[in-house]
């Protein structure tokens, strides 16, 4: 082993280390003309009945509205600027006039594109808020049609309108400040008061002097020259000055009455919004601070803005236990971190180092794709403990978690496997599912927030800790299984590298990895039923998430009791293994389009048809497997390898 | 470990040499590891089937065909259904056929038989196949118990709104149609024709009974409707009663896969008329407002008349004193449901207050009730719905579950013992 060979995993170790190091510290330096942005964004905000950081709030938001975490403008000129989501939030916020013109709203439909009156944009077919607002009560009136109907009843049309509803509203409560809760002054439900709640509770005591000030005023302009008022009003509500002449007197005193309600209304509303901003100091000082933020912000004066930054955040972190500060703050760091992104880059460098040491330089790209992998479960494991402590929940509530969980067991479980056996399948299998499965994650972020929070039903954390992990280390035990099945059939198949020893170890883990698959299942299963029986009576309710639990379970039990009862050998374990991954695969994500599927029209299916591909890929590998043993390469009659020492 | 062989666990048992005892024979075909095999894969089919069954029917009725059945009838339909679903919404068509298969209790008994079979040809009491044993005993513990839930569970929901009190329980897919004679000042004569009588006539068919004051033909039967107002130029149903001016609304019956834990509301037309054949008109009886009676005048007897989920009283009542639904701060997101009751029985004297609430249920009298629902009213009057059940076998999974584990953990630890002793892969 040359010197080289013998530096090689640590030194890769060490420039992975080097660069993720770099990547954390560097990820809070975000700065827009010198501003910090990162302070602003990890202010804490009750949005979704959860404290959360500004910045959550924004990327969410911005990936619900457009699809994409950040927004990239096109200037005159072509060139690109990116906002980032905490940027584009601050510009609704602080200079409304220039994000309403940015285009986010996703709109594809034809039939809603003519009705709006709008041109299409293949490529982007992104829309602004100016292009959108003109059609307000045009989208509001259909929407409201189409929720009417019965969800199988919804044409592709209803569906797309009320998703576009649903964004133009997420947008409008973000732009008036009706979302999110902004102070920690909270009503007795716990919910935190927003902007629009503070100009409500302002209105409702400023509006009696206001009003008695507006009548005054207008009482004195009258006075002075009571025609010209007069006309001036009538002008001004839009009469036609002529017929309002031509009227018998009693009614042209009952419209003139009307016309100077409305006048006196809309001064003393405006009394109020001035008055409001004068005494926000005082009933509400952290409202107030949040516009100097915002003036800081229009007039690009990073010192300024810094400093408001800073000083809101102590006028409100005095609300706030400090537990729950800490969280929002770790959740900031995430965002900006994305360490399953980092971990989604390790993976295809584990998988890659581990698939190259079965062709070159066996012990030392093990060794790399080990310390690697071992490097991932760091990066993998902090991120996971670090959603349950913001969530303060288990690691699985949702399937977006579900996905980041089966990555994670996955690794250590194959980890745990390569310990023992040393071979690189270990690495290579858990470089391979941790891979998709952070694929799968970012796949399902795209529909909001990933630590949304739980229908009461699911809100038992006991159940979550016991019956939703073990289920999942389920899966993730028989997806281990059936990918190193599909690594013995593609090998066993294409190379002699299973010839002796190898075949006979990668069988041996194959069945370990079962055995254990089995075992957890069945516990996780049965434990469910356990808190179905403690929630509504009934152990087994053969619904089709349980009975998908359940097919895996009898799945694992078949191979196992084909392979005591010797009608499979170790390939005939790799066949069935793969099909595991199908059974799998429709426990996890088949179940759930079955309710959505069959009559809604315009229900996104990629995840269905992703199924479908992921089942026909390991239907297609499992018929490799059935091959007769004697056209594999490692069991057929043995071929001398050119160049290689027995 | 790579050699065939055809037992549970490390070494071959010691078998009675093979003589001509032809039970022992037929034994021993039945405890074939071969049919155990075979009889997972038929329950894959049946579970799989069973799940893409619910999509056009309700759990209730799946569970009845499918698995609480010996003999079931798969439909081809459902495989063109999945290809809609996984491969293209747009294809058109279905596929007609179907095919028989065995039912949950036929393959669950077969199992039963096969395992029962397997250990008494293979039985050895050692420590090292006591885990095997044990998890065995579970999955039979577990197949009965499920059996047994089949037979004999009752499942049932109680209603109570807040300062009210409830003396009965009622069942969501049973109904009966209630006429009650209100002579006798004491008491109300009730009678009650089981809902099965009119789902089982043909429209059109007349049902008597000696207790009737009138006879019933059976109109229009409905799985699910609702009430609605009449379109312009529509003939009502009925011609008499409340909903005489009243339209009808048929809804889709609920599936085993909707995700909203819908409930049919059935609704019937009936048409009575006097023993001496005088007509009294059609009714239109709706599940969705069965609390109001319609009345039917027969010999100047005012006859109350509804048609309503079937209702079983108790002999104690109970009182409902607050419901709770907190949701999470500044969202819709139901948190908690919690009913706080409290109960009077008539023998064994008041109990409560009792607080029942998601995933801690209250025993009473063989029964459990759990927190099922909560429903608020214009008036802001929660009314709270309580699921029922009675199951003598709801130990079963319990022991099942620590059986089966335990003996797993146990076997498992003990081949992973073995396995490291001889020096893990290397």
């Amino acid at each position: 082993m040359n010197t080289l060979q013998k530096y090689l995993p640590l030194g890769i170790a060490i420039l992975a280390a080097t660069m993720l190091v770099g990547k954390f510290f560097g990820s809070t330096s975000v700065k827009v003309n010198g501003l910090d942005l990162y302070a602003f964004g990890q202010l804490p905000v009750q949005h979704g009945g959860r404290l959360q950081p500004i910045d959550s709030v924004a990327r969410n938001s911005l990936m619900v509205i457009s699809g994409k975490q950040e927004y990239v403008e096109v200037l005159s000129d072509k060139t690109e600027v990116t906002h980032k989501a905490t940027e584009w939030l601050l510009d609704v916020w602080a200079q409304a006039e220039k994000a309403d013109k940015y285009r986010i709203f996703r709109i594809e439909h034809p039939q809603i594109l003519n009705e709006l009156r709008l041109d299409r944009r293949p490529g982007s077919y992104r829309y602004s808020w100016d292009e959108v607002s003109p059609s307000e009560k045009y989208i509001v009136s259909k929407a409201d049609q189409a929720s009417r109907k019965e969800k199988e009843q919804r044409t592709l049309y209803d569906v797309k309108i009320l998703e576009l509803a649903q964004h133009y509203k997420l947008y409008r409560d973000l732009k008036y400040r009706v979302i999110p809760g902004m102070l920690p002054i909270e009503d007795p439900n716990g919910k935190w008061t927003a902007f629009s709640d503070i100009i409500e509770a302002s209105a409702n005591k400023l509006l009696p002097d206001a009003s008695d000030v507006a009548a005054q005023q207008v009482a004195t302009e009258l006075a002075k020259d009571p025609k010209g008022f007069i006309l001036g009003l009538a002008q001004k509500f839009g009469l036609n000055l002529a017929e309002f002449e031509r009227m018998p007197d009693a009614e042209k005193q009952e419209l003139f009455l009307r016309i100077r309600s409305a006048e006196i209304r809309q001064r003393a509303m405006l009394l109020v919004r001035d008055k409001m901003y004068d005494t926000l100091p005082e009933t509400y000082p952290a409202a107030a601070q949040m516009e100097r933020i915002f003036a800081a912000y229009r007039g690009a004066d990073a010192t300024s803005f810094d400093a408001a930054v800073q000083k809101y955040s102590e006028l409100v972190s005095a609300g706030v236990p400090a537990s729950k500060q800490s969280g929002v703050r770790a959740e900031a760091r995430m965002n900006a971190f994305d360490p399953f992104l980092q971990c989604a880059a390790l993976y295809i460098g584990v998988a890659v180092l581990a698939a190259l040491s079965w062709l070159v330089w066996e012990k030392p790209l093990n060794r790399a794709a080990l310390l690697l992998g071992c490097i991932t479960l760091v990066v993998h494991t902090a991120a996971l403990a670090t959603r349950m402590y913001i969530g303060n929940r288990p690691p699985v509530t949702n399937l977006y978690s579900s996905a980041i969980f089966i990555g994670w067991g996955g690794l250590a479980l194959c980890l745990t496997v390569e310990g023992i056996y040393r071979v690189g399948v270990g690495s290579f299998v858990a470089g391979l599912i941790g891979f998709i499965t952070m694929l799968i994650a970012r796949f399902l972020s795209e529909s909001g927030d990933t630590l949304e929070m739980l229908q009461a039903v699911l809100d038992t954390n006991l159940w979550l800790a016991t019956h939703v992990t073990i289920v999942t280390l389920g899966y993730v035990a028989t997806f281990v299984a059936g990918l190193i099945a599909i690594v013995y059939i593609v090998r066993g198949m294409f190379t002699q590298s299973l010839r002796g020893e190898m075949g006979k170890k990668i069988g041996g883990m194959m069945y370990g990895v079962l055995c254990f698959a089995t075992l957890l299942s069945f516990t996780g299963t049965v434990l469910g039923g356990i808190w179905a029986d403690q929630s509504w009576g009934r152990f087994w309710g053969w619904d089709p998430k349980e009975n998908g639990a359940v097919l895996i379970v009898i799945w694992n039990s078949l191979i196992l009791h084909a392979r005591w009862g010797g009608l499979i050998k170790a390939r005939g374990l790799a066949v069935l293994a793969v099909l595991g991954n199908m059974v799998t695969a429709w426990s996890w994500f088949g179940t759930n389009q079955l309710g959505i599927g069959l009559h809604a029209y315009g229900f996104d299916n990629r995840l269905a048809q992703g199924c479908m591909l992921f089942w026909i890929s390991q239907g297609l590998i499992a018929m490799l497997g059935m091959v007769p043993l004697q056209f594999w390469a490692s069991f057929g009659p043995a071929t001398p390898v050119k160049g290689k020492a027995a | 470990m790579s050699a065939p062989h055809d037992y549970v666990g490390d070494s071959p048992p010691k078998l009675a040499p093979p003589g001509p005892n032809p039970v022992y024979q037929a034994l021993r075909v039945v405890a074939s590891l071969r049919v155990t095999v075979v009889l997972f894969a038929l329950a894959m089919i049946l579970v799989f089937f069973g799940t893409l069954a619910q999509q056009h029917a309700s759990i209730e009725t799946v569970m009845k065909d499918y698995f609480r059945s010996w003999l079931t009838w798969i439909d081809f339909r459902l495989i063109s259904d999945f290809c809609k679903v996984f491969v293209d919404p747009e294809i058109k068509g279905d596929l007609a056929g179907g095919m028989p298969f065995p039912g949950g209790y036929l393959i669950g008994w077969a199992m039963f038989l096969n395992l029962l079979a397997a250990h008494i040809v293979r039985f050895k009491l050692t420590w090292k196949r006591s885990g095997i044993i044990m998890l065995h005993a579970g999955v039979i513990v577990l197949l009965a118990g499920e059996f047994l839930t089949g037979q004999f569970a009752v499942e049932s929901r109680m209603s109570i709104r807040e300062g009210e009190s409830a003396r009965y329980v009622f069942y969501l897919h049973e109904h009966e149609l209630v006429v009650i004679d209100p002579t006798n000042a004491a008491h109300d004569t009730v009678i009650s024709v089981p809902g099965h009588l009119i789902t089982g006539a043909k429209e059109g068919e007349w049902i008597s009974h000696p207790d009737l004051p009138f006879g019933i033909q059976r109109g229009t039967y409905f799985v699910n409707a609702r009430s609605r107002q009449l379109k312009p130029g529509e003939t009502p149903l009925a011609d008499v009663g409340i909903n005489a001016r009243r339209g009808i609304e048929a809804r889709d019956k609920s599936k085993g896969t909707d995700s909203d834990g819908r409930i049919d509301y059935p609704a019937v037309s009936l048409t009575f008329q006097t023993k001496d054949g005088k007509p009294l008109g059609t009714y239109l009886f709706l599940t969705a407002s069965e609390t109001r009676m319609q009345k039917v005048n027969v010999d100047k007897i005012d006859y109350e008349v509804t048609f309503r989920f079937k209702r079983s009283y108790r002999p104690y009542s109970v009182h409902l004193i607050e419901a709770t639904h907190d949701v999470y701060a500044g969202t819709n997101t139901p948190k908690d449901y919690a009913s706080t009751v409290m109960i009077y029985d008539d023998e064994r004297g008041e109990s409560g207050p009792v607080r029942i609430w998601m995933n801690h249920p209250h025993y009473y009298r063989e029964e459990t009730y759990y927190q099922s629902g909560l429903n608020t009213d214009e008036d802001g009057v929660k009314t709270t719905i309580l699921q029922v059940v009675e199951n003598p076998a709801w130990q079963a999974p319990y022991l099942a579950c620590i059986l089966v584990a335990a003996g797993m953990a146990f076997h498992f630890l003990l081949k992973l013992q073995t396995f490291l002793r001889r020096g893990g892969a290397r």
